[in-house]
């Protein structure tokens, strides 16, 4: 609360009394009129090389009547909870906890507690809906695409670890980089595009 | 685009009146160096397990059980580890080149 008065204070002082100029399109969030249809997301899926992703939070498999589901089951999820390597495992896990949630202006948390007993429901909070699995560059490119023609919020999280909070994002549409696994070892590396008459000799 | 090298660690140069602060040079040449090129899923446990099958040490990232990305911010913020007092700041290549060209 009194973050929120001291932003408005300095935004006060900074700008008087002129209006803040309002956003020409807000994104299309999950839940608006301007969702896609699944329709849409269908012919998304026919040019990837995986299915649509549809992350959950991390608590999610607490709630769930079955003892499995893709998130995993929940007595390896109280035993994992804090593990960095598990979290980044799954596409709707921040590194963060906080980063899962979500607070309605009104103070109202929307979010998938750990501890089920507290018999409050378990919510999305900031996990995006739907996402895409990347393995290679189509995919990329066909995900980006379709976000920009259907103007969503483009998430993209590979290990969850951004401190801002930039790796999840409500009603948004994820974009996940984790199993963009190739690596190669070069002896004597050459950039591409340099010059073959200059040479820099580094250390080895 | 040219790719970002961090070129030396003592370029600390004099000037009259200050001393300016380690200059980040942008070269475009051939670099005679090993280097590993990775994709943006790849993790510091999966980077130092690969490089030292490789036989080579890399100054890299430190987080509890390496489950950070390896190919993105650490490297483009300086690459500043633990070992960067004695073995300079991290050198991987924030993008992925073309190794034959």
């Amino acid at each position: 609360m009194l973050n929120k008065y001291l932003t408005l204070l300095l935004f006060s002082t900074t700008l008087g009394n002129a209006a803040p100029k309002p956003h020409t399109q807000c994104r299309c969030i999950y839940g608006d009129p301007c969702w896609p249809t699944e329709a849409e997301f269908s012919s998304l899926s026919n040019l990837l090389s995986q299915p649509l992703l549809h992350p959950l939070p991390t608590a999610y498999p607490c709630y769930s009547s079955s003892s499995s589901t893709p998130a995993g089951n929940c007595s390896e999820v109280q035993a994992l909870y804090t593990d960095g390597n598990f979290r980044a495992d799954n596409p709707g896990s921040m590194q963060n906890a906080n980063f899962e949630t979500y607070l309605f202006p009104n103070g109202t948390i929307d979010a998938c507690y750990l501890n089920a007993t507290l018999n409050i429901p378990c919510k999305q909070g900031s996990i995006p809906p739907i996402g895409v699995d990347i393995r290679k560059a189509e995919d990329a490119q066909a995900a980006v695409k379709f976000a920009n023609e259907k103007n969503l919020r483009l998430v993209i999280k590979n290990t969850g670890h951004d401190y801002l909070g930039r790796s999840a994002g409500r009603g948004g549409f994820l974009h996940w980089t984790h199993h963009l696994k190739d690596k190669v070892f070069h002896a004597s590396f050459v950039p591409q595009g340099a010059p073959s008459n200059q040479t820099y000799e580094g250390e080895h | 685009m040219h790719p970002l090298f961090l070129k030396g660690r003592h370029r600390i140069r004099r000037t009259r009146v200050s001393i300016e602060p380690i200059s980040v040079d942008l070269i475009n040449a051939h670099i005679l160096v090993p280097a590993v090129t990775f994709g943006a899923g790849i993790q510091w446990y999966e980077a130092y397990d690969y490089i030292d099958g490789q036989g080579r040490f890399v100054v890299g990232g430190l987080s509890q059980g390496g489950s950070v990305g390896s190919a993105g911010g650490w490297v483009m913020g300086g690459g500043h580890s633990a070992f960067s007092p004695s073995l300079g700041l991290g050198k991987i290549l924030p993008s992925r080149r073309n190794p034959n060209n």
